[in-house]
């Protein structure tokens, strides 16, 4: 009873979370470009056209009464109309979306087989050259910038190379499958469209693991490190002495205690990717939610903005929520 | 156990990639296929996969305006006549057959093709267009100002146009309707089943030339009306991504993934199938077509390069680098294109209101600098607003000339001996393309006179809201590198450049030029209407209130500000007209297989 009232808790908080972010993001949106009829109306827009929009939106319209009206919208479930595109915002979020989604996920995988076995590694050779190795690997991995990644995997991988795609989700020349989540690799498995499923997953190689190579240092960082407080415990010396060999100590005992920080991490990175894909998604023309983002702010397209900054608030708040539940069904002595 | 669990993903993710790589028979994403059938050319790809820059802005023909939008709904939807030639001084029929204008150019009258369908089987006729235009009217997106300029809903409600939906597109069983549809007294009324008039506002000398283009086109009005259907001021959101799913051209959009990607196929149900003699009407040669949208300049080119693509927008200053590095690129030569580049001064702000200030920071830049080193050659000299081989372009009109002792001695005379006292003043531009190395040039050749220039880079669309600003505000730019602006044939375009009470940018005002530029719309003289354009292009230049960089050439398929579009020179067929935004796909085919 008491997780479900901490979930409900935790829940009730995104309300205030949202109203002040919400807030925050409309006055700095429209206090920064007061009249941003004309880049939505265009530079060929008659006269007309441009007071139709501006009679729409609301944008002659003191501020406060601007906010009450889109947050009047929101509650009801209209989230606007891009003004650039004509399409409904939701619309828009709900087709981008998934493919974040799909893309975080895939990354967060990807981490997960390098970064955890990397971590469990160096810390059984601490100090030594594997140690060194692959705290230089990671390291690498983790200064360079993303942008300097992604053009990197792109150009070997994709085109010196020429093993992956280089774009999108699937190949043009395929139909993509029923939608039903508007992930492509799930919704391939669920309606057994085994030809898009190869080819999607084909076409996720790339994006993900450029993802990966910047964020699997921070797990293999924390999980070396919590090997290594582990090793100090006193429960690892008596299950020593109790005769039980190195894999089972290290396997059975360490690695699970050391995975509790490590998992929090995982929550909080999964957060992180799910607003932090911008510059993978351009290079790779990933349809996801941050290239939208960066589309959306460079015409000025504010209510996509908003719809976009609500988004990512509730994904990391949910994110976050999912770590420490993690946390606490991981190591049953924490109670939320 | 977690380990164990993730030692059972490694386990499955190795098998499955072990599994279709040792499957795998196709190369992932080919950008050619081998052909399945064809006639005339069996051993030629059957697919045509293109770059560009930018994706659309909609998909609805009746509200795309950008480059990359004109380019799927004229290749899927059709207009009434088409440009002949570059200049449009003649015609093609395309859904009209023959027309004619009144003597005090207010009455045009069209005569219909039939037999014409979209690919959906409902029938296109004059009751289709009499919808078109009115649903245009109505929603007003930015395509729609050219029905705004001559045409209004006077006598027709949005109720009206909304009630037009029968999969027939025939109104005969609607007595009301069709009466409001043949009432003379409105803007667009239906003579019979194919014939169709228009009575303007107000003489439009350029309504031809108009008519030509988008938003001229005309969608499937059942379509429209089973989903959604005419709303005043708002764009419809299934024709915003699906609008040219459902067309009468030679092309339809298969699939279209906002953002990424479209793919037009020939249209299965093409009405003119057997026409041979209409470049516009002709069937689709290359059976699919596939335009990606990417905005990375890198991956762009090395698709070009790598062979992915057949065709890609290449940035201008990239142009030599790119052509350096793949043997099988090239730009057709296609001639010049009426794509202007230039610069707008603000002539209302101190101190550039001061006209010797400003015709000295004209004869200070070194435009031909600019064109070699920033538009390699891309650019040809303008001598005004007006583009070269447009009706009345004036070859007798000087261009301005860089001269820098003409420019010291004017900004002296206007009380700024070499510079002294002149404030800093800042130049806004464009970010992504070669608009930087304009800005930096103008910034260096306006210093050798003593005149500091403070440069920022804006988003198109930030640029686009500065034009906006009041002129005399002090947020206001002093100069702007504007974005590339694509003329419609003849379409008197140039109006928007010298004139902001007409067109958005610059800071433009000249109340003789506005004046003469209204006189010209309506001069049904072509003489007289010759003189005027000459007399106005002369008034602008000696008004310095633009910097006239250079008009594109080659800019075959527009990047829209960025650069023209690269092709495998395998790739045939392409010609240029200025009234077509997009590339006409179906005049392309392959003279060879691209390697």
């Amino acid at each position: 009873m008491g997780f479900v009232k901490f979930i409900i808790r935790r829940l009730l908080m995104l309300i205030p979370i949202l109203l002040g972010v919400t807030f925050i993001t409309y006055v700095i949106s429209r206090v920064t470009v007061p009249n941003v009829a004309r880049a939505w109306a265009g530079p060929r827009a008659s006269p007309q056209a441009l007071a139709a929009l501006v009679a729409r939106y609301h944008l002659d319209a003191p501020l406060y009464l601007q906010y009450f009206y889109y947050m009047r919208g929101l509650v009801t479930g209209d989230w606007g109309i891009s003004p650039t595109t004509g399409r409904p915002v939701l619309y828009d979020l709900g087709v981008f979306f998934p493919a974040t989604v799909e893309l975080a996920i895939a990354a967060i995988i990807i981490t997960i087989i390098i970064g955890i076995p990397t971590g469990i590694l160096a810390a059984l050779h601490q100090n030594g050259k594997i140690d060194h190795s692959i705290r230089f690997i990671y390291l690498a991995g983790f200064c360079s910038p993303p942008f300097f990644v992604g053009l990197a995997v792109l150009l070997v991988f994709g085109y010196y190379f020429n093993i992956f795609p280089t774009q999108g989700e699937l190949s043009t020349s395929l139909a993509p499958p029923l939608k039903i989540t508007g992930m492509y690799i799930v919704d391939s498995l669920l309606t057994g469209n085994w030809v898009d499923l190869k080819d999607s997953l084909w076409h996720i190689v790339l994006p993900a693991s450029a993802l990966a190579l910047t964020y699997f240092g921070i797990v293999t960082r924390i999980m070396r490190s919590s090997m290594l407080e582990v090793f100090q415990r006193d429960f690892i010396r008596a299950s020593f002495a109790k005769g039980l060999t190195r894999n089972a100590v290290v396997f059975k005992h360490a690695v699970r205690n050391a995975m509790i920080p490590t998992t929090t991490v995982l929550g909080l990175l999964l957060g992180a990717l799910l607003s932090g894909t911008i510059v993978i998604e351009a290079i790779f023309i990933w349809p996801g939610i941050g290239y939208y983002a960066v589309l959306s702010i460079e015409s000025l397209d504010f209510p996509s903005v908003m719809g976009i900054t609500i988004l990512f608030t509730i994904s990391v708040i949910l994110a976050n929520l999912l770590a420490d539940i993690l946390y606490a069904v991981i190591d049953p002595r924490i109670s939320v | 156990m977690i380990l164990a669990v993730a030692v059972i993903v490694i386990i499955i993710v190795v098998g499955i990639a072990g599994y279709f790589m040792s499957t795998s028979t196709t190369t992932p994403s080919s950008s050619t296929t081998m052909p399945s059938s064809s006639t005339a050319s069996s051993m030629m790809p059957q697919t045509l996969t293109v770059d560009e820059a930018s994706a659309p802005t909609t998909n609805d023909p009746g509200a795309a305006i950008d480059n990359d939008g004109l380019e799927l709904s004229q290749n899927t939807n059709l207009p009434l006549i088409f440009c002949a030639n570059a200049g449009c001084t003649s015609y093609l029929p395309v859904l009209a057959t023959s027309w004619t204008g009144s003597a005090d150019g207010l009455t045009y009258t069209f005569n219909l093709r039939s037999g014409v369908y979209y690919n959906n089987g409902h029938p296109f006729n004059a009751y289709v267009v009499w919808y078109n235009v009115y649903r245009d009217l109505y929603i007003n997106q930015a395509a729609d100002f050219i029905f705004d300029i001559y045409l209004n809903t006077n006598g027709v409600s949005v109720g009206d146009v909304n009630s037009f939906n029968n999969a027939m597109n025939d109104p005969t069983g609607n007595s009301t309707l069709l009466g409001i549809m043949q009432n003379p007294a409105n803007g667009v009324t239906v003579l019979n089943a194919t014939a169709v008039q228009f009575h303007l506002t107000n003489p439009f000398v350029a309504f031809l030339q108009s008519v030509d283009t988008s938003p001229w086109v005309f969608v499937d009005p059942y379509t429209v009306q089973q989903h959604g259907g005419v709303v005043a001021n708002q764009p419809n959101s299934w024709m915003a991504v699906n609008g040219t799913t459902v067309g009468d051209g030679p092309y339809i959009t298969q699939v279209y993934v906002v953002n990424q990607y479209a793919t037009m196929i020939a249209n299965p149900h093409y009405w003119a199938q057997n026409v041979t003699n209409n470049i516009i009407l002709q069937p689709a040669i290359i059976p699919t077509v596939t335009i990606n949208y990417k905005s990375q300049e890198l991956t762009r080119t090395e698709d070009l390069e790598s062979g992915r693509v057949q065709g890609s927008i290449v940035n201008f200053n990239d142009i030599n680098n790119v052509i350096s590095a793949c043997k099988t690129c090239v730009i057709p030569d296609t001639g010049l294109s009426g794509t202007m580049e230039w610069i707008s001064i603000d002539m209302l702000k101190p101190p550039t209101d001061n006209l010797l200030v400003r015709q000295a920071i004209v004869a200070a830049i070194n435009v031909t600098e600019i064109q070699a080193s920033v538009y390699e050659g891309y650019a040809r000299p303008v001598n005004g607003p007006m583009p070269s081989g447009f009706p009345y372009y004036n070859t007798s009109i000087p261009s301005p000339t860089y001269n820098l002792a003409l420019a010291k001695t004017l900004l002296a005379e206007a009380g700024y001996p070499n510079g002294q006292g002149f404030p800093t003043i800042n130049l806004v531009f464009g970010q992504g393309g070669y608009a930087a190395l304009v800005a930096e040039i103008v910034k260096q050749d306006l210093s050798a006179i003593g005149i500091t220039v403070q440069t920022q880079a804006l988003t198109i669309d930030e640029l686009i809201n500065t034009q906006s600003i009041a002129g005399n505000a002090t947020n206001a730019p002093y100069l702007a590198v504007a974005p590339s602006w694509t003329y419609y044939p003849d379409f008197s375009a140039y109006e928007f450049l010298i004139d902001s009470s007409l067109g958005v940018f610059g800071n433009f005002y000249n109340s003789t030029i506005h004046n003469l530029i209204l006189k010209s719309n309506t001069e049904l003289n072509p003489t007289l209407r010759a003189q005027e354009i000459s007399d106005i292009t002369s008034m602008s230049l000696q008004t310095a209130g633009n910097i006239w960089i250079g008009q594109d050439v080659d800019m075959y398929d527009t990047g829209g500000g960025i650069g023209p579009t690269m092709w495998n020179s395998c790739v045939a067929g392409l010609w240029y007209n200025t009234a077509f935004n997009g590339v006409p796909f179906n005049t392309v085919n392959y003279s060879c297989t691209p390697s």
